[in-house]
């Protein structure tokens, strides 16, 4: 998946404005939109599109989107 | 004063190759049934028949959700093994997603598994030339979630809520041929599943939110 195309989602899943810039190194846990029901949607899209079942616990250690992509697998991204 | 007992009385159970599925196979078979056990996969079935009380036992691999296929099977199989005394719908599934992460085809999914096919093999089992002559019983493996809600669990809350409302209607419509109709809605039970779960559990996601029968 293009890099840019998982921003997007990423935007979508966290409810963010469509405007929101955001790219590797946007902060996740200083987002105010980043709660319990944005990680299930966050949790909903991997597993939809990377066929990848994480559980809540392995985002304790995730905090930019760069390491949710390195969780997910950077060989997935373009 | 003789205790409560499922002798000559046959059972088919879907869902039977783990949790509660499996334990009700086993705690029928303890109290007598036969067990016509259903699911998906063949050899999880196989270690739930291994555990079953002897009896004249039967595995029926099916997938539920492939309505056609399911009833030519099972009718084959009552066919051969003669009427059923009983149905426990345990098989299904449970799925966490967040309205805004919601799609169609998971949400049919989930509504053929949980709700539709309680419905189809109620149909089945519920023939005349199935039933016997002293009626049977259906049950559906509900949850708490038909009554309460969670955050993300909107789509299971309503495959579940869906089986309350079809239990009322099916009992008062099969009473007439002696077949009664029940849901059991349980909260959490210590399952393989749940177990696996409750210790992945964090802050981030409560510890009521992931789990339910």
């Amino acid at each position: 998946m293009k890099r840019t195309d998982f921003y997007l989602k990423l935007i979508d899943a966290l409810e963010l404005s469509s405007d929101f810039s955001m790219d590797a190194v946007t902060n996740l846990k200083n987002l105010e939109e980043y709660d319990s029901i944005s990680i299930m949607s966050i949790i909903a899209l991997i597993d939809e599109y990377f066929g990848k079942k994480l559980n809540a616990n392995e985002f304790k250690e995730i905090t930019t989107v760069n390491d949710l992509m390195e969780k997910i697998g950077s060989e997935n991204f373009e | 004063m003789e205790q409560f007992h499922l002798r000559n009385k046959k059972i088919l159970i879907t869902g039977a190759s783990s949790g509660i599925g499996r334990q009700c196979a086993v705690t029928c078979s303890k109290a007598g049934a036969d067990i016509i056990l259903a699911g998906r996969n063949r050899l999880r079935l196989e270690e739930t028949y291994d555990m079953l009380l002897k009896g004249n036992h039967q595995i029926v691999s099916c997938d539920l959700t492939d309505f056609v296929e399911s009833e030519r099977i099972i009718d084959a199989t009552i066919q051969n093994s003669g009427k059923l005394s009983g149905l426990v719908h345990a098989a299904g599934i449970e799925i966490t997603i967040p309205l805004r992460a919601m799609r169609f085809q998971k949400l049919f999914d989930l509504l053929k598994i949980n709700t539709i096919s309680a419905l189809e093999l109620s149909r089945i089992i519920s023939k005349n030339i199935y039933c016997p002559d002293n009626g049977s019983s259906i049950v559906f493996i509900s949850s708490i979630m038909d009554t309460v809600g969670q955050p993300g669990k909107s789509a299971y809350c309503a495959s579940k809520a869906a089986l309350l409302g079809a239990v009322r209607a099916l009992a008062l419509e099969l009473a007439y041929k002696k077949i009664r109709v029940n849901a059991i809605s349980p909260a959490i039970v210590r399952t393989p599943l749940s177990e696996h779960l409750l210790s992945s559990l964090t802050n981030f996601c409560c510890k009521s939110t992931c789990i339910s029968p």
